[in-house]
């Protein structure tokens, strides 16, 4: 039996019967007792290591709520090129940037830019399939967007991917033709990921466990201690065993398995103590706001760039991944099997449609606490925050879209009104919901701080503030990110708090997060991290 | 010589890799800091060889001269260690150089943390190259080069004497297009005017602050870089002078101005450009004066004086055109 008990610091526990405890006593790798130093000192009984926390900040461990960890080492780990905006510019210094590593590549060697970007990107304009086959005319080379929802290939990475003009395209997935029928290198949706997977086979899976290891440090790092794999593929089984089986440092991941058919074996898991599990299934209703494929009942604004850059018509409105009576069949299917549903919508359309399904589900096979979730929820209305609470149906909120595409989201996309009620944390937080929140690894990085100062602050990139009336306050924002997520995932009876039974999961910060000023949430350093009762984050300067 | 309270310190980063010519621009900025009182923070004290002559006191994580500057190891609590500076001590500016290998973005945070609690404003982010070595670089280390470059107002094409002209002509290429928003400079041992360095040494010359005659950072003859400014401007017409601004870019590296603007004459604002980055920010003057004034500075052979005569009639006519100052740094 090990013990430690904490102490010498402020104890934040996100459970609202407990007020400022002085002490923590775990007791392997659970929570024994919280409460005063001295009844913890006499429940331990015997002598427990004694972790004095010297006036820092002991909180439950970080859960981000909708992310993809396995997933983000194949997509965002070397070799892939980081081509995001926030690191190359231009679109021409993006072009720059892959002609250098064309120059520098074997020939035949698998080539992978992620991070293109048809908002923030400057001078921006699709890659067409000739430009690209002039630049890499002996590799395979393949460009993903900052969305991860498209693809652009040449000749020799369409080729290597198995896509030609005869590949049909899956429901739900777009292989973009032009007028002659001809491939002009763009994929986008499900069959996206799955073209991708050439490219990272190529690679092996030495890279891959490398770069796995690497992210799942950036999570640890960053003190969370508990997230998900959206998008779940069967085959992620083993690199998770593996990793647990290293005895790397792995978060708690709830696994939802993605699915983009109605026959798909969804595999009942839960490995370790509450270490990985099935927690249930993630279906896309639609697509990104950023490249024009989300289900809106007022249009995307007619500019430059949604005309050139995204190739959208005036008056597009958008429209669905799938058609609707695949989906509802999809949803039907994975509800019946009992699954919690997960499901990807970002068009307030689109959210119309989930809710109308879902309400329609739950009348016929009612199921109390089904804790079904919509996913990322830009353009979610009011009037649906209210049907969803009635409907018992939970947000997960995108916020880091307002951080880091402010700007484009008002000024080129929605305009100010619809901006100013985007990823509306606020008001579904008032109105009585339990949000989380995410970061959507790979899509931005990994920190449930970074999150927490998105939702305070709404400060976009160049300064603005995108809707201030929907701004979090810090306790809500730190419910959303521990206690709140928890429950988003089903496991509130076992994390997101520092209460007795609980795992001992615990982030030491050196400043306290409900004071600070929300505009250094993210620069708070994460001292320590804890996992099931075990120091495996230790910041040492 | 202390800058008022109420004001945020300019803070300079200084960024490059081992041997690129960072820690001779740290002491540059140490020897010539002429009368401006200095504070830097360097990776390795080491490194940094001050004269004997020059040191008054030194600490094992500080150092300080007799002109007043003092050179800080940079550990553990930077964010403390600057506001405890400014709150108790404060220098003209700050200058932090960032790690030898370590990207300079790592401090992107601590210093957004010190310019919310109203300490510093960053003034400008130098990343120093070393045009000779960088040919000979592998596609990794370019690329990281690049990266870090690209996170930067100025970019140093160092030791420009030591690389072939053909090498020196393949990186301006390369730099123009992967990091088309930094302002580049070919330079030998770092060698600039202090102006263009920090910015707020053009602010005390805007505004009348005395100042001795050595604006150099080193002795080479530096002929290269003209300012120009007006100090005479009564109101300036908002919407021409943001008008105007995609041109300042292009001709100017740096431009500072105390301005009052048309649309809102009663506060003064502090305008801040280097490379290409710009901003304003109202600025709390004890001087009651509704008078404008800018500067500007660039490189000798792209400066066209002629475009900011006409563009600053055209903001306020009723100024003398004559009262522009041309110099050379």
């Amino acid at each position: 039996m090990t013990q430690t008990l904490f102490f010498g610091g402020t104890i934040i526990a996100v459970d609202e019967d407990l007020q400022e405890p002085e002490a923590v006593l775990v007791q392997d790798g659970r929570i024994a007792f919280v409460g005063t130093l001295a009844e913890a000192e006499q429940v331990a009984g015997q002598t427990p290591a004694r972790i004095d926390l010297a006036g820092k900040f002991l909180l439950p461990g970080f859960i981000d709520a909708h992310s993809h960890p396995l997933w983000s080492a194949k997509t965002r780990g070397a070799p892939v090129v980081d081509v995001r905006a926030e690191t190359v510019p231009t679109y021409d210094a993006v072009l720059a940037k892959i002609e250098r590593k064309v120059a520098a590549a074997h020939p035949g060697e698998h080539l992978l830019f992620f991070g293109l970007d048809a908002q923030l990107h400057h001078g921006f304009e699709a890659p067409t399939r000739t430009q690209l086959d002039a630049i890499a005319p002996d590799n395979p080379l393949g460009i993903q967007t900052s969305n991860c929802h498209a693809l652009y290939l040449n000749s020799s990475g369409l080729q290597a991917c198995g896509l030609d003009e005869n590949t049909p395209t899956p429901t739900g997935s777009i292989i973009e033709k032009d007028p002659s029928g001809k491939l002009t290198g763009k994929i986008a949706e499900a069959i996206t990921w799955r073209a991708i997977e050439t490219f990272y086979d190529a690679w092996g899976d030495d890279r891959l466990n490398d770069e796995f290891k690497a992210g799942i440090d950036e999570f640890i790092r960053n003190g969370i201690t508990t997230t998900t794999e959206h998008l779940y593929l069967p085959f992620y089984k083993a690199y998770y065993l593996s990793a647990l089986k290293k005895g790397w440092p792995l978060p708690r991941i709830a696994a939802y398995q993605q699915a983009v058919a109605a026959d798909m074996q969804v595999e009942p898991m839960d490995v370790g103590d509450e270490r990985l599990w099935m927690a249930g299934v993630k279906i896309h209703a639609d697509g990104s706001p950023f490249i024009g494929n989300i289900w809106l009942t007022e249009p995307y604004l007619d500019n430059a760039i949604t005309r050139r850059r995204m190739g959208l018509q005036p008056g597009h409105t958008g429209g669905l991944n799938y058609p609707q009576d695949y989906f509802e069949n999809m949803v039907r299917t994975y509800v019946a099997q009992g699954w919690q549903m997960t499901i990807h919508t970002q068009g307030d359309r689109t959210i119309d449609m989930v809710l109308d399904l879902l309400e329609n589900v739950l009348a016929e096979t009612p199921r109390p606490d089904h804790r079904f979730r919509l996913e990322h929820c830009a353009l979610m209305r009011d009037d649906q925050i209210d049907r969803a609470i009635n409907l018992g149906v939970l947000s997960s909120f995108f916020i880091n879209h307002i951080t880091h595409w402010g700007a484009p989201i008002e000024d080129v996309l929605f305009g100010p009104t619809r901006a100013a009620h985007y990823v509306p944390a606020g008001t579904a937080a008032r109105r009585g919901m339990r949000i989380s929140l995410h970061a959507d690894t790979p899509m931005t990085d990994p920190s449930c701080l970074e999150l927490m100062q998105a939702a305070m602050t709404r400060k976009a990139g160049d300064g603005r503030i995108v809707g201030p009336d929907e701004c979090l306050d810090a306790p809500t924002a730190l419910k959303a990110v521990t206690i709140d997520a928890a429950y988003q995932i089903g496991k509130d009876d076992m994390l997101g708090s520092i209460t007795s039974g609980k795992h001992a999961d615990f982030v030491v910060l050196d400043a306290n997060p409900l004071t600070a000023i929300p505009e250094t949430l993210r620069s708070i350093r994460v001292k320590q991290t804890w996992l099931a009762g075990e120091c495996v984050w230790n910041d040492v300067d | 010589m202390s800058t008022s309270e109420n004001i945020p310190i300019p803070l300079v980063t200084v960024g490059g890799f081992l041997g690129a010519g960072k820690t001779t621009l740290v002491n540059h900025i140490l020897k010539h800091a002429d009368d401006r009182r200095i504070v830097v923070f360097v990776n390795d004290f080491g490194a940094i060889n001050i004269d004997y002559d020059l040191i008054e006191a030194a600490d094992t994580d500080r150092i300080s001269l007799k002109n007043g500057c003092v050179c800080c190891t940079l550990n553990d609590d930077l964010i403390g260690s600057i506001a405890s500076f400014c709150r108790e001590d404060r220098p003209d500016a700050f200058v932090v150089e960032a790690s030898g290998v370590a990207d300079p973005r790592s401090l992107d945070q601590s210093i957004i943390a010190l310019q919310s609690a109203g300490h510093v404003h960053l003034d400008n982010r130098v990343y120093v190259m070393d045009a000779d070595q960088f040919g000979s670089l592998g596609y990794a280390d370019t690329e990281q080069l690049v990266d870090y470059a690209v996170a930067s107002d100025l970019v140093l094409i160092n030791k420009a004497d030591l690389a072939a002209a053909s090498d020196l002509q393949k990186l301006h290429v390369l730099l123009k297009r992967s990091c088309p928003r930094s302002a580049l400079l070919e330079t030998i041992q770092c060698a600039i005017p202090f102006d263009l360095l920090v910015g707020d040494t053009s602010l005390r010359q805007i505004t009348g602050a005395a100042r001795n005659t050595a604006p150099l950072l080193s002795p080479h003859a530096l002929s290269d870089f003209v300012s120009w400014s007006r100090s005479d401007l009564a109101v300036v017409k908002k919407e021409a002078f943001v008008e105007f601004l995609p041109e300042l870019v292009s001709i100017a590296i740096r431009s500072k101005g105390i301005l009052y603007f048309d649309d809102d004459p009663q506060t003064p604002f502090l305008f801040d450009l280097v490379g290409t980055r710009y901003g304003f920010r109202p600025f709390l003057s004890a001087n009651e004066n509704p008078v404008s004034s800018f500067v500007a500075i660039g490189k000798k052979r792209e400066f066209q004086t002629g475009v900011l005569e006409r563009m600053f009639n055209r903001f306020s006519p009723t100024s003398n055109s004559n009262s522009s100052k041309l110099e050379n740094l």
